[in-house]
């Protein structure tokens, strides 16, 4: 009987902290943008990802520069936007299929999607065009 | 004292059957130059697009070559949609691909 009162205990906790986070990450959402307004600081959203929204840090897979500290994601620093913004918008639709990249995109508005794809296209020391 | 052993050797097998599997073989840079004249019509010009929906051929230059492969083995299958990516990845064995993605992932700027 002991143990499940110290399972309940531990479960109320845990259910209690998973608040305070969210509410936590919204209100830091709140001092940087006005409100619920998106996040529209692609360095933000690439460093620190939307806690609140489910999504990761890019650069945890992508890199800060968009060049990849795993072999098998790609670089995307010095890739074309609209490449990028084509990308990101078929993973958001569904369109192009990859479960982490699915949740990564989903909560995107357009202007997020641009602003990161342009965020990453600047970063031109990574990929380029293959020579003749 | 015998379950441990059990688990410690189910560890290991499944360890030895995940380690070949994970490592990939290397390609050959030099042989994928040489497979890789048609990618050069469309990922060697910075002008050219793709009509429609619009938006530039992606650089690959330079690219994880992990992810070319990866990439080319989608399309090949087509679990991703490009009926030009289809055509031409169709049309490659696995060695090829291996070959061109590290042809491609040496050509940073």
């Amino acid at each position: 009987m002991k143990r499940i009162w110290i399972a309940l205990l531990c479960m109320l906790a845990a259910g209690w902290a998973g608040a305070a986070q969210a509410q936590e990450g919204h209100s830091g959402e709140g001092h940087s943008s006005g409100g619920s307004a998106a996040v529209m600081d692609p360095a933000k959203i690439v460093n620190q990802g939307l806690p609140d929204k489910g999504v990761a840090p890019c650069k945890s897979c992508h890199g800060e520069n968009g060049k990849s500290p795993i072999p098998m994601y790609p670089h995307l620093g010095g890739q074309y936007q609209d490449y990028l913004m084509q990308a990101l918008k078929d993973y958001r639709s569904g369109a192009r299929k990859n479960p982490t990249m699915n949740q990564q995109a989903g909560s995107l508005t357009d202007g997020q999607i641009e602003v990161l794809a342009g965020y990453f296209a600047n970063q031109k020391t990574i990929l380029n065009t293959l020579p003749r | 004292m015998r379950i441990a052993t059990l688990i410690a050797g189910g560890l290991l097998a499944a360890a030895l059957v995940a380690a070949p599997a994970q490592a990939q073989p290397e390609g050959d840079p030099q042989a994928g130059k040489e497979k890789a004249f048609q990618c050069l019509g469309c990922h060697a010009d910075e002008t050219y697009g793709n009509v429609y929906p619009s938006y530039h051929v992606p650089r690959v230059g330079g690219q994880q070559a992990q992810y070319i492969v990866s990439a080319l083995k989608e399309y090949k299958a087509g679990k991703r949609n490009h009926p030009t990516m289809k055509a031409q990845a169709s049309s490659l064995s696995d060695q090829d691909i291996r070959d061109i993605a590290a042809f491609f992932s040496q050509q940073s700027p």
